[in-house]
């Protein structure tokens, strides 16, 4: 018998005695072999209902996130306007900020985007955005900006920096 | 010493959970209530620039179309329905397993990728496979004697998937952090900064801060944050036991309600459907509560 018969019969033994494979079946596909066939994509490892479940899998020492505000700075309640919670709008933003990562070639970090790049994503989202924004509420706004504030953790204090991320007037 | 070996052997013995047809009939109502809530809502989204999914070959955008939408929401519920009287899962489920991952997929598709309703569809699909198992067994005659019954074995898959989410969930964590999850997890309190601002920028109400204590406490003491992750990484890795026999089933379903309440309180992220399926699929409390009955029942009948 060569050696790949005895490995062939060995996982097959392996295989009937293994308990429980449904489970086991969806943790490598959905553990392993998906997030390895979708590599070269954005999110590698998300194909509904399958998910690798990457959330909170790495605390950095650093993070950020966005707010909307009015023409003025003022920040606007933007469920209330839109329905929208921010950690969609702020996937949505992540998602623009990778399109125009790999549309310039870009080699910065996501969350380090030059001022253009983060005004061309907010732009985006912003405009995606306003399309779900109460008609009557968002014509007394005239428009919205969206800011992204940078958390970083320095001697023990969070830090927050507050930064332009474009603007959209109707 | 070998006290505690034959404690351990007994409790890590692998029983498989032959549900009573009682317990099978309250199975399928909690994950068809689980399904029912979810199938809620109205999805407004006619386009899909960021596909997801089957949505990277089809266009799903139809789905939204109310006309579509209206009545096959209440097709699906009409099929969950008969699936909890009894109609057998390859047939009953197949309307809402995949209008669920159609109606989903295309929210997945604006940019945003949540992870609240997963594990609904996930355990709602692995046990419509059983369902088709089964038939597939009973047309070939491949039945073993000892096999569990379509309803029995619909639940332990589902169960399965649920459990293999939190498996992932764990793997990704040692993936993603290159094994470093533990030790960075001192971080969280600036995580805990971002979602409590968050909440309070989308309706600018000061009760959304009000978390903020947690962060403020954690960043002084960020041992505990690790304390808190330490302990809930083995759990969601172990997480697989909870199909191993009941009681395993118990401590380990419990244990991630538990984590998951405190997550909430912290983070103000609300996994209800990850915590109810939990309560249905592994804590399964009427099983609990007929068994201490039935002690209670046995020790009256020694003491008459």
């Amino acid at each position: 018998m060569s050696a790949r018969a005895g490995v062939a019969g060995a996982a097959a033994v392996c295989w009937r005695r293994l308990r429980l494979k449904p489970l086991w079946l969806l943790v490598i596909w959905s553990a392993f072999a998906l997030p390895w066939l979708q590599r070269k994509q954005a999110k590698p490892g998300e194909f509904y209902p399958f998910s690798n479940f990457p959330m909170y899998s790495a605390f950095t020492p650093r993070t950020y996130y966005v707010l909307v505000t009015d023409l003025e700075d003022e920040p606007v309640p933007v469920t209330l306007l839109t329905g929208k919670v921010l950690s969609n709008v702020k996937k949505v933003y992540d998602s623009e900020l990778r399109k125009v990562k790999q549309a310039s070639g870009g080699e910065w970090r996501v969350d380090a985007m030059p001022l253009e790049g983060r005004v061309q994503a907010g732009e985006k989202v912003l405009r995606w955005l306003m399309a779900f924004a109460r008609e009557d509420q968002l014509e007394k706004l005239g428009g919205l900006r969206l800011k992204q504030v940078d958390l970083t953790w320095e001697e023990g204090r969070v830090k927050k920096t507050m930064l332009e991320a474009g603007e959209a007037r109707l | 010493v070998s006290g505690l070996r034959e404690w351990l052997a007994g409790v890590l013995r692998f029983e498989r959970m032959r549900l009573a047809p009682w317990e099978v009939l309250l199975g399928r109502l909690g994950v068809a209530a689980v399904v029912w809530l979810a199938l809620d809502g109205n999805s407004d989204f006619t386009t899909q620039d960021h596909p997801n999914g089957l949505a990277r070959w089809f266009d799903l955008t139809w789905l939204s179309n109310d006309h579509v939408e209206t009545p096959l929401r209440w097709g699906a519920r009409g099929c969950l329905l008969a699936w909890v009287l009894g109609v057998p899962a390859a047939f009953s489920l197949a309307l809402p397993v995949w209008l669920g991952i159609g109606i989903f997929t295309l929210r997945n598709s604006q940019g945003a990728i949540g992870h609240s309703y997963q594990v609904v569809h996930l355990c709602l699909l692995t046990a419509w496979l059983a369902g088709c198992a089964t038939l597939v067994r009973r047309w070939r005659g491949s039945v073993p004697a000892d096999a569990l019954t379509s309803g029995q074995l619909e639940l332990d898959w589902a169960r399965q998937a649920l459990a293999a989410g939190y498996v992932v969930s764990a793997i990704t964590k040692l993936v993603v952090s290159g094994g470093w999850w533990f030790r960075d997890s001192q971080f969280f309190a600036l995580h805990l900064v971002k979602n409590n601002d968050m909440q309070y920028y989308g309706f600018l109400d000061p009760a959304a801060l009000r978390g903020e204590w947690a962060a403020e406490w954690m960043m002084r003491q960020p041992f505990l944050s690790q304390v808190f992750f330490g302990l809930a990484l083995p759990l969601e890795l172990l997480a697989f036991l909870g199909c191993w026999n009941r009681r395993l089933a118990l401590f380990f379903g419990a244990g991630l309600v538990v984590f998951h309440l405190l997550v909430k309180q912290l983070t103000q992220l609300n996994f209800e459907f990850n915590m109810l399926l939990l309560v249905v699929l592994m804590v399964n409390p009427a099983w609990w509560f007929w068994r201490g009955l039935a002690r209670v029942a046995r020790g009256k009948q020694r003491v008459g």
